[in-house]
């Protein structure tokens, strides 16, 4: 049994009393020491990145874990994308149909429709890009930030402190998220606290172990 | 009374088209505009602070406004 309650020394008839603080998962120190990761445009997932800093981050608060979307759930805007860019070189083949028309587009026309539909290419995959860019879960070593930016006007950003987070569960469903390594990450909260999702992050069992790792207050090395 | 047949000719056409052409691209700019101001305010919630990262992504969102406001104004000029 350990004990609460000690009597640490006597000074003539003063009793001195000791008492040990209580042992809870402390949140783990500032991590210097650790081996630091740079976080590309492309990152997915980043143990201790050291150029990360988010909106309302405390000084003693340090980034664990950096996670998005796997960059494979990219791949239908990327695969639109290209289609849109290389729809106009059709208008060879329609050449002959546009030339039989009655009435005819001068050159002006022309390039200010060029330059306005690749604009319009580029503004769909710029806001597609930034929006899984900003798209992210942090967890930091006093809290897990879920920030969600699903399109160009709506943002959603939700925290909670790791001491509250009571379970920790990861699941990947169907051939792509196995073989391409990701899936989803449920973190269950006490009470009537919302629960928190990361959807498609890379390594998901990864990331929940480090996550419960944090929540037992171990060390995590992985 | 105003003949309206003169917009069936070919310089009423063109005529249609540039408005048209200018409502459209007017419209965008004020869509690239919400783009912008709302990338813009996404730097106040995350900052990937190397080279390939936040930085990156606004001088790029910069540049799309820019490159949208020189499309409307080309439109201007040369239609």
């Amino acid at each position: 049994m350990p004990d609460i309650f000690s009597l640490d020394s006597q000074k003539g008839d003063e009793v001195v009393i000791k008492k040990d603080p209580i042992k809870t998962p402390d949140p783990l120190p500032k991590s210097a020491h650790r081996p630091h990761e740079k976080v590309s445009l492309l990152s997915t997932f980043t143990r201790f990145p050291d150029d990360i800093r988010f909106q309302n981050q405390e000084t003693n608060e340090d980034v664990h874990l950096f996670l998005r979307r796997h960059i494979i759930t990219n791949v239908p805007w990327v695969l639109t994308t290209v289609a849109l860019f290389l729809l106009p070189l059709l208008g060879i083949f329609l050449m002959p149909f546009i030339e039989s028309l009655p009435f005819t587009f001068s050159s002006q026309y022309f390039l200010i429709f060029i330059l306005f539909y690749y604009l319009i290419v580029f503004g769909y995959a710029f806001v597609n890009f930034t929006t899984w860019f900003h798209h992210v879960g942090i967890v930091t070593n006093l809290r897990v930030i879920d920030i969600d930016v699903t399109h160009i006007s709506s943002k959603n950003v939700a925290a909670t402190n790791v001491a509250d987070i009571v379970d920790v569960e990861y699941s990947q469903s169907g051939f792509l998220s196995n073989f391409f390594d990701y899936g989803n990450v449920n973190l269950q909260t006490e009470g009537l606290k919302p629960n928190f999702e990361f959807n498609h992050i890379s390594k998901p069992a990864k990331a929940a172990d480090i996550i419960s790792d944090l929540i037992a207050g171990r060390p995590s090395d992985v | 009374m105003f003949d309206f047949t003169n917009f069936f000719t070919s310089d009423g056409f063109e005529l249609g088209l540039k408005i048209f052409a200018l409502f459209l691209i007017g419209f965008y700019m004020i869509f690239a505009l919400i783009v912008f101001n709302h990338i813009r305010s996404l730097r106040r919630i995350l900052v990937v602070s190397t080279a390939a990262g936040s930085p990156l992504i606004q001088t790029m969102n910069f540049f799309y406004l820019l490159a949208t406001i020189f499309l409307f104004v080309l439109a201007l000029v040369i239609l």
